[in-house]
């Protein structure tokens, strides 16, 4: 063995850690070669030396210090499950926090709410114009009205094919709601009145009604949503008939949107399907099952005099199966049901108008 | 140390007792481990002062972390270990901060009133001996002081603290190979400096 390697196993042998065999060729090494003796004299006494250094005293207050510290980490480790509700090392101020969720849940609710109207298609912006559009096709008709005066028992009819083809589902309306109230009783015209300002304005509803107004003249009084007192005594009177067009416009818009609003909270215009029967109550039962076969959950019912409004929802996929079943029960009318496909739930509205006579 | 195994118990019962938040019982084990600890860290340090605030954060990160011991080396190693690690990071901090304003500590002491104050002399042999022998301290410090950071905590911890070579490799995460090497190479490197120190050892 060479004197590099015996010196750097002397650390080990000064410590008794060599292997018996291992530690007698160094020992016998350090007998016979001087320079390695004095090599391990030396590391000897570094060790010595190393292991005479005075050990310091921890200062007194060390303890307590120490634990006061420790204190203060085990009352703040104690706190520390409220990091579960605050998990960010910063401290945020509760009061921001709180702000960003309003702000955060009240855009949600705000796109949500949104999603609802989207489903409406475009006729929600048609019945706003509508009052305002027919304010204007009220005087052109005047003429026309006066016409129909003339000859009450054909103009109708010829006044309907006029309008049929007319793509302002408006028109027709204010033909219809002036045709009728010149005719009517004031009484019966009160009802209808009555019955007009609770029904929904939807187009379709007031085109039924000109059609009313031309099958069943007699007898019976459709829908005259325009109609208010004061209109209705002038209409009564045909000699009155050139103020009563008129006069009309401003009573009938109010009344509109009056009745609009509480559609839009009802059923928020939906894609209704308007039904004309003859028999009311065998017409809902019919409806009834119809309603049970294609799945459907009615949400809510009203009923009124000759009027029965169903609010029910059903998927989307059924609703060719309900056209065809009402269409079955009575005569249909359909406004802005939605190009929807699918198992999606929709909701429509299906307006029961019953009409004696007809069939 | 003779009853290492018993020590060990008797921490574990402590280390227990602190998992469940009792802070009277770390005050046992502060007791118990900080001369050892402090010694450790002015070993590394050089610095009574930095020892003790090292030491101070080494007791309080043991308790915060005092789950993560595993009881497989004793308390004392493992409290060991953050202490060397601590001293470490304090180490490079000196280190930086010497390296923007140079200070030797051959610079002559500036006191409040501007002079430079001289140990007084004294005929005393024991005063002469303990001047001789702090000299001789501070000397072993400044070798030990010279040695890199790695070097330095095996020796301190064998030859200064007395840890076996297991626990050293335990507390160093070091394999039992590299904690002989560098015992070797650190006690070559302070018997040099200080031969060259002392004249002669």
């Amino acid at each position: 063995m060479d004197c590099e390697k015996i010196r750097e196993k002397l650390s080990e042998y000064d410590e008794g850690l060599l292997p018996q065999d291992e530690a007698g060729r160094v020992a016998e090494h350090l007998a016979s070669c001087a320079q390695c003796r004095e090599a391990y004299e030396n590391l000897m006494k570094t060790v010595a030396h190393l292991r005479n250094l005075d050990d310091v005293e921890p200062p007194e207050w060390f303890t307590a210090k120490v634990m006061a510290r420790v204190k203060d980490e085990a009352g703040r480790r104690e706190v520390r499950w409220r990091a579960i509700f605050r998990p960010f090392p910063v401290k945020l101020p509760l009061g921001a926090v709180a702000t960003a969720l309003i702000a955060i849940a009240a855009l949600y609710i705000y796109r949500a709410d949104q999603s609802v109207t989207t489903v409406i298609p475009a006729e929600h912006p048609g019945i706003q114009m509508q009052p305002f559009r027919q304010d204007k096709r009220a005087e052109q008709n005047r003429g026309n009205t006066e016409q129909i005066l003339r000859s009450p028992a054909a103009r109708p009819q010829e006044a309907r094919k006029k309008e049929a083809p007319a793509t302002k589902p408006a028109a027709p309306t204010m033909t219809g709601a002036t045709d009728n109230a010149v005719e009517l009783p004031s009484k019966e015209a009160q009802r209808k009145d009555y019955g007009g300002s609770e029904s929904a304005p939807q187009p379709m509803l007031q085109a039924e009604l000109k059609e009313q107004g031309a099958g069943t003249r007699e007898g019976h009084v459709p829908d005259a949503p325009g109609s208010t007192p004061a209109a209705r005594d002038k209409a009564s009177v045909p000699s009155a008939v050139g103020s009563a067009a008129p006069a009309a416009p401003s009573p009938l818009r109010y009344s509109r949107q009056e009745s609009r609003e509480s559609v839009a909270r009802s059923s928020a215009f939906r894609p209704t399907f308007t039904l004309s029967v003859a028999d009311a109550a065998r017409a809902r039962e019919e409806i009834s099952q119809l309603l049970s076969r294609t799945g459907s959950r009615i949400v809510s019912e009203l009923s009124l005099t000759g009027k029965t409004t169903l609010t029910c929802e059903l998927a989307a996929d059924k609703l060719p199966e309900m056209r065809e079943g009402l269409g079955k029960i009575g005569g249909v009318r359909e406004k802005g049901l939605p190009d929807v496909s699918g198992r999606e739930k929709v909701k429509v509205v299906i307006e029961i108008r019953e009409i004696p006579g007809r069939n | 140390m003779p009853d290492d195994q018993d020590m060990r118990n008797y921490d574990g019962k402590y280390v227990s007792l602190c998992r469940k938040g009792d802070t009277d019982a770390f005050e046992e084990l502060v007791r118990r481990h900080q001369k050892k600890m402090l010694n450790v860290a002015y070993r590394m340090l050089g610095n009574y002062d930095d020892a003790c605030e090292v030491v101070q954060d080494a007791f309080v990160s043991a308790f915060r972390h005092i789950g993560n011991f595993e009881g497989r080396s004793g308390f004392s190693t493992w409290l060991c270990s953050i202490v060397i690690n601590l001293s470490r990071n304090r180490l490079k901090q000196i280190h930086s901060r010497l390296r923007l304003e140079p200070l030797s500590l051959d610079d002559p002491i500036s006191t409040d009133d501007g002079f430079v104050r001289f140990e007084p002399a004294s005929d005393s042999p024991s005063a002469l001996e303990n001047l001789e022998k702090k000299d001789l301290q501070e000397k072993i410090q400044k070798c030990i002081g010279n040695l890199e950071g790695d070097f330095r905590a095996v020796l301190v911890l064998r030859d200064i603290q007395g840890f076996s070579y297991d626990e050293i490799g335990e507390a160093l995460k070091l394999g039992a190979g590299t904690v002989k090497s560098r015992l070797f190479r650190a006690r070559e490197a302070v018997r040099d400096c200080l031969k060259k120190a002392l004249g002669k050892l």
